[in-house]
């Protein structure tokens, strides 16, 4: 201890000498040290450290004055340089500058994509601590994994399991009539819950008590803007609003909206007690499955302990059911986090995203911004024939390598810093496009700028180091007696350097392109392809009222009266129902009972093949005039008929479990064509039409006519008469059916705008290149055209070599393309062919791009007059 | 040959005076008493460096003592350009200074 006291401060001891490099900091030091120990003797050691470190902080100014002073003045001279070059080669600087404006906006828009999609559902308090129950169920030879469960399930957990805080049950339910005096609208986005929803999940509330809001049958939930929308500024608190005309439910809280970044929304959400009311026995029903159940867990439970106690609980339950079914069920809890972009589950709540497309585009985006940063180094490294005097010069006068590397470096620093702020801009505009795009909703509030000061400095530091790393270290390293000799150097070293950026730039954009194509194709394929049913022209109406269903035959012979319907048909279901379809568990003859299938299943009567245009292959349709068919009897596709193993249906039977069905056997009449129920993106799948079993809540309208607003006018007076209390609600076959491709079209359209923006930024700095190159070569072009060379020719020379560096991309992209893309469409099992005219055509049009950009220099540079060209210097 | 600053001329002065132990320590003292004011280690080795680059002060290192921590020092001492300049510093300071007495009171 004591022989540390009377040495200085090591600290400040090392500050100096890191700050400070002199011969005579030797001698700096020891004098200091001197003094040091004889003020150690007279006062102490506290009072010596203290006047050491104030030396040295006094010390630090007058030391160091010089260079501060020199370093402002080479700033200033570095600005002063950088700003003149601006101003020297505008056009470059321009395309330089707006290159990487455009592939910054691409970043940021990007990566706040990201974060939106990231964000997800964590706006919850507990949302690490919040599971979604998936079942995996077994029956025959069938397997379902998907995220509903029964009824008793979530109550039975929360009381026979301490580790879960809270559990609460959602069903989803399909669109209900709403009334409050004469507001009355159709709400599509409408949830049963219990109460114990706000103990899991955080909706906080704007009126009402969380606590009891949904306890009792018959309440309801509102957001803000339903609320708004019924009672205007009234107090919305104990209001009775009427639900399907019938239901009266008494407004019993306001929550406020649902954020859009949630894996489910409503607007309206009903208490669960309210399905028990007419069916109390479904209260203790372990078979069904209609709701999502989330737990919420205390916050040092193992989620996989608790998994493992649900076999379990299964057998206590639920076993002699199974056992008597032939089936198994398997529960799993899934984080609430992972939803949105690691669940596509059957019977999801809505499509969700996927982390695939995710890190695509975070990929695309570093893509773009790559691309920029390239015509930055590409660009800079063309010009440095320009700089070389200015290099040789500074080098001459005494500058380092290190000296140059940080100047360059801090130009284009700055170069990006500008193409920040132009980016920000561009993001603030091009932001509601993006979101009809992708649709999400990306906003520019507050949360994202403050993001944006570290995510700027970050990308722009990025960029800059990035862009200007190459010519920094490129323009340094040459000898000054080289560069000061002049005109023979002609930034020539950095040829095939530049050649290979080129060649990347356009191996991207042309792939982006191809992709582009083969999505698009997709999509129309999907979209036009004949399904086996005619979806066209086609007007379907939910009509789930009983005075309706009640009369279905005189509802659909009115209708048929309007001249240009052709047919009306009742059912439950049409394609392109997705997560909504129904399945049934089908025993077919000369199966065992163990043996089931499930299969989709449609309630029909006698006019919807028909009414859809689908084709009978063996058979015949339901009549209504055959009395036996009253009793229950089935159609089948051919590929239920291939599962069944059955060479055709005559005389044979099927035991059906659902629609109402208890599995006893029913005759199959006929066999209908394979039809597309589901998106293209499943394969065909068994289906069976059921015929008299009830159940019918919906009109298929086959309309044949020039002026269907006129028609649709018409259908609303004809139902006005018809059921006066429920306003004509319908909607085309044809746009709900293709509404299962808006996650393809929206890859499109993204790709499509990347691919717009990949080759804009490559032809700008093709652009800039060739005008570069006619710069270098004008004395060539000047002293060719006076030997007589043609305006063609001298464009040929100037284009030749970059045209052979695109014709290169070209053969790189096309396989690169191939593969990508054919492991995409594998995941359709009915897909557009890769047509080898997308990829000719792709690749020429990026020769043709590539040749418009490059001539247009070449031809201003080749119509030059020779006198001008040779005078030039 | 450039007329030498108020400061310098104390800097010279002081190294002069201090004959063969003119260093940090030494010239740090007899600076500041002439001046009246403590100056700090960095003001004086910044107008060393600059003496010493117009060729006024020659620097020669002496033997490392224990009490400095074994650093050497350095002894600096005038050149005859340094001498030169600060006699016609101080025939420069008389002619201005001659009649002050007379009219500053």
């Amino acid at each position: 201890m004591k022989k540390e006291t009377n040495k200085p401060p090591s600290m400040a001891e090392g500050l100096l000498r890191r700050l400070r490099n002199s011969p005579e900091n030797f001698s700096f030091l020891g004098d200091m040290e001197e003094e040091y120990s004889r003020i150690f003797k007279q006062k102490g050691n506290f009072q010596a450290k203290l006047w050491y470190w104030k030396q040295i902080f006094i010390s630090l100014f007058p030391l160091f004055r010089n260079s501060v002073l020199w370093s402002v003045v080479m700033l200033k001279n570095y600005l002063k340089t950088a700003l003149r070059n601006f101003k020297r080669q505008r056009g470059y600087s321009i395309i330089t500058l707006s290159g990487l404006a455009l592939g910054m906006a691409c970043c940021l828009l990007i990566i706040f994509y990201v974060q939106y999609e990231l964000s997800y559902d964590r706006f919850h308090k507990n949302a690490e601590n919040i599971y979604r129950i998936i079942m995996d169920a077994n029956i025959g030879s069938t397997n379902l994994k998907v995220p509903i469960t029964n009824n008793p399930l979530s109550p039975t957990l929360v009381s026979d399991y301490p580790e879960i805080a809270a559990s609460t049950r959602i069903r989803k339910i399909s669109k209900v009539l709403v009334e409050y005096n004469k507001n009355r609208f159709y709400e599509s986005c409408s949830l049963f819950a219990d109460n114990s929803i706000f103990d899991v999940f955080n909706f906080p509330f704007s009126k009402g008590d969380s606590k009891k809001a949904l306890v009792r049958p018959f309440t309801v939930v509102l957001t803000e803007t339903t609320a708004k929308k019924y009672f205007g500024e009234s107090d919305p608190l104990g209001k009775t609003l009427r639900l399907n005309a019938d239901q009266a439910f008494e407004v019993t809280g306001v929550i406020k909206d649902v954020p859009h970044n949630s894996h489910f929304t409503f607007d309206l959400l009903g208490s669960f007690e309210t399905l028990f009311v007419d069916r109390p026995q479904s209260r203790r029903d372990w078979i069904s499955a209609h709701n999502f159940t989330y737990l919420r867990l205390h916050k040092n439970a193992v989620p996989s302990d608790l998994e493992g106690k649900f076999p379990a609980m299964v057998e206590k339950y639920m076993g002699s059911r199974l056992k008597a079914l032939g089936g198994s069920i398997r529960y799993s809890l899934q984080p609430l986090t992972d939803i949105h972009l690691r669940s596509n589950l059957q019977f999801e709540f809505e499509p969700n995203s996927s982390i695939v497309y995710v890190t695509i585009f975070s990929a695309i985006a570093l893509f773009i911004l790559g691309l920029a940063c390239i015509n930055f180094m590409n660009l800079a490294t063309a010009r440095s024939a320009k700089r070389a005097r200015e290099v040789g010069m500074r080098k001459v006068l005494g500058a380092e390598r290190q000296n140059l590397v940080r100047q360059f470096l801090g130009e284009s620093t700055i170069y990006s810093l500008l193409a920040l702020f132009m980016s920000i801009i561009l993001v603030r505009m091009a932001l509601p496009l993006f979101n009809a795009v992708s649709g999400s909703d990306l906003r520019f509030g507050f949360p994202q700028l403050a993001w944006l000061f570290p995510l700027g400095i970050g990308l722009t530091l990025f960029t800059g180091m990035a862009a200007g790393s190459y010519p920094a270290f490129f323009l340094s390293a040459f000898s000054p007696v080289k560069m000061l000799n002049g005109s023979r150097f002609s930034g020539a070293g950095g040829k095939r350097f530049r050649h290979v950026l080129v060649i990347s730039q356009f191996v991207i954009s042309i792939t982006l392109i191809i992709g582009t194509w083969l999505i698009r194709n997709q999509v129309i394929y999907m979209k036009n392809v004949h399904l086996g049913f005619t979806k066209e022209r086609v007007l379907v109406s939910k009509v789930d009222y009983p005075q309706v269903i009640r009369n279905i035959d005189t509802v659909k012979a009115r209708l048929k009266q309007i001249p240009g319907i052709i047919e009306v048909a009742g059912t439950d279901a049409v394609p392109g129902q997705g997560p909504m379809a129904t399945t049934v568990g089908v025993v077919p003859e000369g199966f065992s009972d163990e043996e089931g299938i499930l299969m989709k299943a449609i309630r029909a009567d006698e006019d919807y093949l028909a009414a859809l245009g689908m084709e009978l292959v063996a058979g015949r349709d339901f009549s209504e005039k055959i009395s036996t068919d009253k009793q229950g009897v089935f159609l089948v596709n051919e590929t239920a008929l291939r599962r069944f193993g059955w060479k055709d249906h005559a005389g044979r039977t099927i035991k059906v479990q659902g629609l109402g069905l208890r599995g006893g056997a029913v005759p199959v009449i006929g066999v209908v064509k394979d039809f597309h129920y589901s998106s293209l993106r499943e394969e065909m799948e068994p289906i069976c039409i059921g015929y008299g079993v009830g159940g019918l809540d919906k009109l298929v309208i086959k309309v044949q006519t020039e002026n269907i607003t006129g028609l649709v006018a018409q259908l609303e007076e004809t139902w006005k008469e018809i059921d006066p209390s429920h306003p004509f609600d319908f909607f085309f076959l044809d746009s709900f059916f293709d509404a299962q491709y808006r996650s393809e079209e929206r890859l499109n359209s993204i790709f499509a705008s990347f691919s717009g923006l990949a080759i804009v930024i490559a032809c700008l700095g093709l652009f800039g290149l060739s005008s570069f190159m006619a710069e270098q070569k004008t004395k060539e072009i000047g002293i060719r055209k006076v030997l007589g060379a043609t305006i063609p020719e001298v464009v040929i020379l100037l284009s030749k070599e970059l045209l052979v560096l695109v014709g290169a991309a070209v053969l790189i992209a096309w396989p690169v393309a191939y593969f990508a893309m054919n492991s995409w469409l594998r995941n359709f099992p009915f897909r557009a062919g890769l047509n080898p005219w997308i990829f000719i055509v792709s690749g020429f049009a990026a020769l043709a791009i590539a040749f418009l950009t490059v001539s247009f220099q070449a031809v201003k540079a080749a119509s030059a007059h020779p006198a001008d060209s040779l005078r030039y210097e | 040959m450039e007329d030498l600053s108020v400061l310098e001329s104390i800097f010279l002065m002081a190294i002069l005076r201090l004959k063969d132990k003119a260093y940090g320590v030494t010239i740090r003292e007899q600076v500041s008493k002439t001046k009246g004011r403590l100056l700090s280690y960095g003001t004086i080795y910044s107008y060393l460096d600059q003496l010493a680059r117009k060729g006024y002060v020659t620097k020669k290192t002496g033997q490392p003592t224990a009490e400095r921590g074994g650093r050497r020092k350095i002894f600096y001492k005038l050149t005859p350009a340094g001498l030169q300049s600060l006699k016609l510093a101080y025939q420069l300071q008389g002619a201005i200074w001659k009649d002050a007495p007379a009219i500053l009171d």
